[in-house]
């Protein structure tokens, strides 16, 4: 019989393996946001929007060796013209926290927040990375995704930026599927 | 440099991008020698070019026109950016003019050069000078540092969605008290805390 103790164990072993595979970016903050924006504005012109991405995508160097890359507000209450806006109606904004170590950066943690149309279920699709692993791995995974529901975080791999915002264009975004 | 348009790189490289596929772009960029402020704008450059190109960074300090010419044509249909122009002498600039034909290519050509180094350009490459024309920029960094206001609106938001004031958040995380969702990372981040991330 499985019991949640067992299943808190195995998330826990999960959490261990999964810590190893997150990444180092091999460059500095300001350099790893001008690619994450150098990114954006590809697919800005792939999908025929006309973002103001100098704007839009912002940056703060911290002091600590820490850096972030903001797109959008840090909660998505409201539509506005803060996020990136998809022509089918979704949005998407993130955040994404870096701290400098040997070879470039450690990334800190992350939080993708896609946005989908009106109407559509699920609502949102969520994908964090978390600083540390949590206590409660079976509850709060070190890599997640919440599929529509905030209470809700599935396990998934620590992927990077990149890799995140490659699903979201080519996988989650309505125009895509 | 105050009779030159500022541009960031993130401007200049959709100024250059306008003037479409084989414009034999060479193009001078005023800025800081320093070498993070060149790999900032390689990655720039690189991320947005086309999947095709390459950006390559080509240090040229001691080299002669003639090494600077083989290392250009070898590829040369990827982007260049030549540095190292400073303190060169009257001498290497002439020859460089000289030579100017051997550095034509289907790729972009950028001189990183500092102030100075333009100067001596202007006055010892003419012909150099005139294949560059009016495509001189002064590189000023990167924008998109967020300002106090938007710093301050962020903040606001995450006291406002947490019900917590910064004095809160802090305390809490210092009583290891909070959970570890990425919100609070930002949070702590923003307030200068990253000892407590």
């Amino acid at each position: 019989v499985s019991t949640v103790s067992d299943a808190r164990e195995l998330a826990r072993n999960l959490d261990t393996r999964l810590v190893t595979l997150a990444q180092v970016i091999n460059s500095s903050g300001i350099a790893f946001f001008v690619k994450i924006r150098g990114y954006l504005l590809k697919q800005d012109r792939r999908i025929g929007t006309k973002h103001d991405l100098e704007r839009v995508v912002r940056y703060d160097e911290g002091p600590d060796d820490t850096f972030q890359i903001f797109l959008g507000p840090p909660i998505d209450k409201e539509q506005g013209d803060s996020f990136f806006n998809f022509p089918s109606g979704a949005r998407l904004s993130f955040s994404i926290a870096l701290r400098k170590c040997i070879g470039g950066c450690e990334i800190l943690s992350y939080r993708f927040h896609f946005r989908f149309p009106d109407k559509h279920s699920p609502e949102f699709i969520r994908i964090d990375l978390l600083a540390k692993p949590d206590s409660d791995p079976l509850a709060e995974p070190l890599a997640h995704i919440h599929p529509g529901m905030h209470s809700v975080r599935l396990p998934c791999p620590p992927l990077t930026p990149i890799e995140v915002l490659d699903r979201v264009f080519f996988v989650l975004d309505p125009n895509t599927r | 440099m105050t009779n030159f348009k500022e541009l960031s790189g993130f401007e200049l490289l959709e100024r250059i991008e306008l003037r479409g596929e084989g414009a034999h772009s060479w193009i001078a960029i005023v800025a800081d020698p320093a070498p993070d402020a060149v790999d900032v704008f390689a990655t720039e450059l690189q991320s947005q070019s086309d999947e095709k190109t390459n950006v390559r960074i080509v240090p040229i300090e001691g080299l002669l026109p003639s090494d600077i010419r083989d290392k250009v044509q070898s590829p040369n249909n990827d982007a260049v950016i030549l540095l190292g122009f400073e303190g060169r002498s009257k001498e290497f600039w002439a020859g460089l003019d000289i030579n100017r034909s051997a550095l034509e290519r289907p790729g972009a050509l950028f001189f990183w050069v500092s102030p100075t180094a333009l100067s001596d350009l202007c006055l010892h490459a003419p012909n150099i000078k005139s294949y560059i024309g009016t495509t001189i920029f002064p590189f000023t960094g990167t924008k998109g540092a967020l300002t106090a206001e938007a710093r301050n609106e962020r903040l606001k938001a995450l006291a406002e969605k947490f019900k917590m004031t910064d004095a809160e958040i802090m305390k809490r995380a210092e009583e290891q008290k909070i959970e570890r969702e990425p919100e609070f990372v930002e949070w702590l981040l923003l307030l200068g805390r990253a000892d407590l991330v």
